[in-house]
Formats: structure tokens, sequence, C-alpha cells
């Protein structure tokens, strides 16, 4: 039997006591010094067995770090030792198939790597597939929760303001609206495309834009409207489907603006949908009027998602995938920038949102790694 | 009104707790049309799942359904099990939860 261990990292959490991480599956084990040499020897060529007969010593330190929302710690570790259960004693066998059922130890490539499609059905066991699969499984067999209901309670406060304990606060908030302080100017019409609950609609409307937000959820738009509509309108638009902005003349907007949603053009929520950017940002071109903007804010391909490693305020990160998408949920920039740019567009402004100086959630491991990663980037495009 | 079972169930009716939980989880799929047209046998056996006859909206909506119907309450492992997945399993899942529960179907 061959083992395969390439994906796994193992580092300190406390006075003999270890993690060992596989960054792919996220998946963990609490141990001592002594399970994890044993653990060590494993790797030897040609070894396959447990040299050491034990006892071993484990922990559980697993959970589903982002209950509280999708942009808290992506690691899914429980990092304080203090807070561990007593530890489990295993033999030899018991703690080789702890090692193998975390993925810690693969003696099962193929079944190892069939965890990186997408799942077959959202009770599909065999594949863990990307973020969102994740999340909506733990949030609807786990959590038992409506994920709509779920999204508005981890990004904004009960009276529609942006929750600033998180990194939509900290980070994408006040990028925002120093974006739009200098760039928006009264009596431009802005198309906000995905708008949910209305709440950068309201901000654009508030320096004397007149705004237009369409989006695919009436229990979204209903909230949107229950703050009032002032300078903004809303409309419901089947967006992620084959059909475009029909509604809407050509020509017809100074800006189009989407937060947090152009994502889903380029990886699918359903594993079943096959997407196509293509056709959203045609329909962006076409109602902008000529030499319009298209401002784009979107997460981060990259840092989205990464595991928060090192110390609480020394943090680094492991990326394993770039190109391919079997987690992440976010196009990286340069293939949304090259399906933009060829549509039709120029690319005029581009910068990397990092947590601004003055802004903290509470959390200095986030605002650490929220300091030093970009979590979302911000584009602005011209329509040629 | 929830009925509760005073004694334990002999075997005949057990079975006609499996055929009371079998008519309500076939009239629950009957409502889906590429379920309505397949044979008993091929009803007994579908994997409704991966034949993609319910998404993960249609399942919370079976399982509340299922739930309210029966007075029984889905934990993480009945979701995680194989049973789970078939027609079948789902029947006779459901009509052990009622019996270990006390709770007629």
């Amino acid at each position: 039997m061959n083992l395969f261990f390439g994906d796994s990292i193992a580092f300190l959490a406390g006075d003999d006591r270890w993690i060992l991480y596989n960054v792919r599956t996220k998946t963990a084990l609490g141990l001592d010094g002594a399970s994890l040499s044993a653990f060590g020897t494993l790797q030897s060529p040609g070894s396959d067995r447990l040299k050491e007969t034990g006892p071993f010593r484990v922990w559980d330190v697993s959970w589903f770090s982002q209950t509280g929302g999708t942009l808290d710690d992506p690691t899914r570790i429980c990092r304080d030792p203090d807070s561990w259960q007593e530890p489990r004693i295993l033999g030899k066998e018991a703690f080789f198939a702890e090692l193998t059922s975390r993925w810690l130890a693969i003696s099962d490539y193929p079944a190892y790597q069939r965890n990186f499609e997408r799942p077959a059905h959202p009770l599909d066991k065999m594949r863990l597939g990307n973020f969102h699969d994740q999340l909506g499984r733990h949030l609807l067999f786990e959590r038992r929760t409506d994920p709509s209901e779920w999204w508005i309670g981890q990004k904004f406060k009960d009276d529609g303001t942006v929750r600033t304990d998180n990194p939509y606060g900290t980070v994408q908030w006040p990028a925002l609206v120093s974006y739009f302080e200098a760039r928006l100017t009264k009596g431009l019409r802005v198309l906000d495309v995905g708008c949910g609950t209305g709440v950068f609609a309201r901000e654009i409307a508030r320096h004397g834009a007149e705004v237009v937000g369409i989006d695919p959820s009436d229990k979204y738009l209903a909230i949107a409207h229950s703050y009032g509509t002032g300078n903004c309108s809303y409309f419901p638009v089947p967006l992620g489907t084959d059909q475009g902005f029909e509604k809407i003349t050509d020509e017809s907007f100074d800006i189009v603006f989407m937060s947090d949603a152009l994502l889903f053009s380029f990886v699918s929520i359903s594993p079943r949908d096959v997407v196509d950017p293509s056709m959203i940002l045609s329909e962006i071109r076409r109602v902008l009027k000529p030499g319009g903007a298209f401002i784009s804010v979107e997460p981060h391909g990259d840092f989205y998602l990464a595991p928060w490693l090192g110390a609480e305020n020394a943090p680094w990160t492991v990326l394993y995938e770039h190109r391919s998408r079997h987690f992440s949920t976010a196009p990286v920039f340069g293939q949304s920038a090259k399906a933009v740019l060829k549509t039709g567009f120029a690319l005029v402004h581009f910068e990397e949102l990092y947590r601004a100086n003055n802004c903290v959630s509470g959390n200095m491991r986030m605002d650490e790694f929220t300091g030093e990663f970009p979590l979302w980037t911000l584009t602005e495009y011209r329509k040629d | 009104m929830r009925l509760y079972a005073a004694s334990p169930m002999n075997s005949m009716e057990r079975t006609r707790n499996i055929m009371k939980v079998k008519t309500a989880i076939y009239n629950y799929f009957n409502k889906i049309p590429l379920f309505a047209c397949k044979s008993e046998e091929q009803k007994d056996e579908c994997f409704y799942l991966d034949e993609h006859l319910i998404d993960s909206l249609g399942i919370i909506e079976m399982i509340s359904t299922l739930e309210n119907d029966f007075d029984i309450r889905f934990e993480a492992e009945h979701l995680q099990s194989d049973e789970f997945l078939t027609v079948k399993g789902l029947v006779s899942m459901v009509e052990r939860m009622c019996a270990e529960q006390g709770k007629l179907p």
C-alpha cells in the first residue's frame, strides 16, 4: 500500500500539542508529540505501517469555522488547546484509521481526488465539492438554516447597515465608500446588478445618483424596499439565467455597479449548471452609455477563503490552487479581466482591498490577515 | 393531535404502519412527474437524488414535510446514511424512527 501525504502540514498549537492539517480538505487532528513522531515514521520510504504500537493521544480539533459568516476564519481548526476536550487514547489500528478517515494519510488516492469534484447531489458523501457546496450542505443539513436568511445575517445588522465585526465592514465597505466619494457625482444614472438588499444602492444614491437595482431574489428586493427607495428603484431580473436585462433600454446608464455577484458567472452555484460570463457582460455593455463605466468589486481569486495560518499577529497562508477552482468560488483576476476586456471594455482602475487603517473587527487574527492579504479586488472598466 | 403507542407494536401493527409510511412518502414523490410514471419496483429502488428528482431546497421541503407529518426529527446521521438515498430506504427509516420514538405514523 502506497501512502500519500503531500497535502498535510503540522504545526505546534501548545505545550506538546500539535495540529496535523490537510490544507485541501481542511481536515485536522490534534495529537501529542509522540503520536506526531509515529505519524512521521509512516513517511519513510517503503513504510506503510506504524512502527510504534501506541497508545496514541489525539484530539478532535475540526469544526466548520464559517458558521457565523463566509468571511470568518476559513481554516476549520479549533486552535486553542485550552478549549480542546479530553484526548482520545487510541491503539495502533484505530490511530491509523483516524489518520486515513481525515485524509491525513491517504491510502486510496482516487477516492481522495474525488473529493475535489462537484457533488453529484447535495448529500453526496464521496465529494466535498467547492466552498459553496460545503457551506450549503452545512447550512441545510447540519444547521437546518435557510441559506438566504443566514446570508443576510452574516453581512448586515438589523438596521440594514453593513456589519463592522467582519471584513465586509472592515475591508469592503470602507473601500467602496471612499471610492464612491471620489467617483460619484450628482445626476449620474447607476445600475446595481445583483443589488441584494440594496445597501450599496442606497450608498450610491446618497451621492445624488439615480440608482436602479436589479436582483433575482424577491425576498431581498422586499427588504431593499423596506429601507425606503428615495433615489433608488428596484426590479426583479432573473440573473444567472439565459435571459438578459430585457426591460432595460440600451445605453441608458452612466455606471453599472456589481458587487460579489460576477463570480457566479464563472463558478456555478449548482454543480449541474454550466456558466458563461459572456451573456451578462454583453448585457452590461449594452445598457451602458458610450464611455460608461463598469465598476466591479469581487472576492479575490487567491486570498478569499485562503486558510489563516501563522501566529495571530504574524499571518501567513498556503495556496494550493490558482488556476483550478476546486475549492475557491471566485475567478482569479486574470480570468475575469480577460472576459470583461474581450466584451469591449478598457481597464481604467484596479486595486486589491485590504483592511482600512482605522477599522478593526475585534478579532486580531482576522484583522492581521486582512491587513496583509486582500480579500477583494475593485476594478473599473470603461466601455470602449 | 399526536398519537403515542401505548404498548410495543405487534408485527401486524408494524406492517400496517409501514404501509402508512409508504403511502405518505409515495404520495409526496408522486407529485413529481418523473417519479409518478415509474413502475412500483422502479419507485422502490429509485435513487431520487442521483436522478435529480429533487434539488437541495426540495430535500429540505421533503424533510420538513416528513418531520411534521410523522412528528419525527431527522438528525445529521440519518441524512448521511445510505438508506436516505432511496425511496425504499426512506420508507423503512421513517417507519423505524416512528417505532423507536413510540409514535404512530
